[in-house]
């Protein structure tokens, strides 16, 4: 199924809402969802069905990767908003205690609780090496800003301030490339 | 023939060399969260791509227990793997070298094995692999953390590679846990394969890369290159000590009666046999270092026995394999042994 905002991507997200008889209702790519998310047109935080027992089990869920569990993250409130995975459904809590995400989606959904833990392991969080064929003007353009720029910071510290200037130029020209 | 049995680089020391990418596509949840129905429709996409590029497919899902673990016996795929209860299939290449599991822990395992001190050959095979599918798939991935992948360990290039190492001498002199120690250090991983934790001297060691993220595939293998070129260089070092009057005798003793017990055992457990195997391995090697220094006698063992024909027996002689390879009817474990044993003596007597 295509999303139903772009029509080119393959629909991920499939999103229901009602609010006081009000009726929304999409399917929706990845990134049309978070465009979505990010206008305030959709609220991906659903409200956990498992709101009651939650403060019981707090603290049973400090996980092997130091995820502390959803009601900490919210200041150990009794009733929890438990953001889930558009895609696969889980929570932060269920893929701490698994020590495994359940979608690809899952890392662009919970990006920063998961980031301290992804550093913990790697000692980095940017990846260096191959990408798919479609990400190949982006992770090119990205790899040669980057080369700019440290080349930029060496020209600075000889005080080849010419060279500094171009370099900035080149910077400058391939940001606004957009 | 698979990656086994093959002539090759510094096979004295390294067996075989395996590059392994962690793929995933876009769409489709991980493990468990992908239901039946979604896991057979990904592997169908799969197998539209890989079968008219001359790819076989092996339906895990209707093999016996006997057919699945021998493919784990080959290296070709993980115990995981074999034991997987959802639907999960493997593509094999003609060549025979590369080996792609779907639907295991991550939607897609892409490896290449090949003999030897062959790093490079192993990574240029996955990629060629890999290449193929990402033109027709939308493979998960973002500029930030890489290749994405089920479990966050092999986030980034989602790239482990490795090689199984022979390491008698080494491991006789006591010196593996120090090098163990040294490699975890420098983020490499090392397990002991195969009679390790059994009293017995373990001799095969698998090294591999630990991160993936901020590394990219090329530093990742010239880093593990280095190192094992190195472990090389060690072992090979220490095999020439062994060959010195001192220790020699006592060293080519054991091959020599390994080699005999080998030719003529009537029953052989497979943990028997890995000992022997070992001792008997390390001899070939052991007659080669003398002949090299003109050092005069050598262990006994006949010099047309190559590492070779040792690593097939040695892939012929586990369970599975061996039961499949004696016509696949299950048999108890004396018969095995009484089978391994015959397998073993016809093939060294044609030597
Ligand atoms: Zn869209
Ligand atoms: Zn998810």
């Amino acid at each position: 199924m295509l999303c139903n905002r772009c029509g080119k991507n393959e629909a991920v997200v499939f999103y229901n809402e009602n609010i006081n008889g009000y009726k929304k209702s999409y399917s929706l790519c990845s990134d049309c969802a978070r465009e979505l998310e990010a206008a305030g047109e959709i609220n991906l935080n659903f409200t956990s069905p498992f709101e009651e027992g939650e403060s019981l089990l707090s603290g049973l869920f400090e996980s092997m990767f130091g995820i502390p569990s959803a009601p900490a993250l919210s200041g150990a409130k009794r009733t929890v908003k438990e953001k889930r995975c558009p895609l696969c459904g889980l929570t932060i809590r269920e893929i701490s205690e698994e020590g495994k995400v359940g979608c690809a989606e899952c890392y662009r959904s919970f990006a920063d609780e998961l980031r301290p833990s992804i550093t913990r392991i790697h000692g980095s969080v940017h990846h260096k090496g191959r990408f798919p064929l479609r990400f190949k003007n982006k992770c090119e353009k990205e790899n040669r800003l980057e080369d700019l720029r440290r080349r930029l910071k060496e020209a600075i510290k000889n005080e080849e301030f010419e060279r500094a200037a171009a370099l900035r130029d080149e910077i400058r020209n391939l940001t606004a490339e957009a | 023939m698979a990656w086994y049995g093959k002539k090759s680089v510094d096979n004295d020391v390294v067996l075989s060399s395996r590059v392994r990418l962690a793929r995933n596509v876009e769409g489709y949840p991980f493990g468990r969260h992908l239901t039946d129905d979604r896991a057979r429709e990904l592997i169908g996409k799969i197998g539209a791509i890989l079968t008219p590029s001359g790819y076989e497919a092996v339906d895990f899902t209707g093999l016996d227990m006997i057919g699945a673990t021998a493919y784990v016996e080959e290296h070709i795929v993980s115990p995981e793997f074999a034991g997987e209860k959802g639907p999960h299939t493997l593509f094999k290449n003609d060549k025979k070298n590369v080996y792609i599991m779907t639907c295991e822990e991550d939607h897609l395992r892409i490896q290449c094995i090949t003999p030897g001190f062959s790093l490079d050959e192993a990574y240029a095979g996955a990629i060629e692999a890999e290449s193929l599918l990402d033109s027709s798939l939308n493979l998960a991935f973002n500029e930030k953390l890489g290749y994405l992948t089920h479990c966050p360990t092999n986030l980034g290039t989602g790239m482990r590679a490795s090689v199984m190492m022979f390491l008698p001498a080494i491991t006789k002199f006591g010196k593996f846990s120090s090098i163990a120690r040294q490699l975890s250090k420098i983020g490499l991983t090392v397990r002991g394969s195969y009679g390790e934790g059994s009293g017995s001297t373990g001799c095969l060691y698998q090294i591999s890369n630990q991160v993936t993220l901020g590394v990219s595939e090329e530093e990742s293998i010239e880093k593990l290159k280095n190192i094992v070129a190195s472990i090389v260089d060690q072992e090979r070092k220490l095999r020439d000590a062994m060959t010195k009057d001192d220790v020699w005798n006592s060293v080519a003793d054991a091959s020599a009666r390994a080699y005999g017990t080998l030719t003529y055992a009537r029953m052989l457990s497979f943990s028997e046999f890995m000992k022997l195997w070992c001792d008997v391995r390390l001899g070939i090697a052991l007659d080669n270092a003398r002949k090299m220094n003109g050092q005069p006698g050598g262990t006994g063992i006949p010099s047309s026995l190559s590492y070779e024909t040792l690593d097939t027996l040695f892939i012929e002689s586990q369970p599975a394999v061996l039961t499949l390879l004696s016509g696949g009817t299950p048999m108890s474990p004396a018969e095995r042994d009484l089978r391994r044993a015959d397998a073993i003596k016809r093939r060294l007597a044609v030597v």
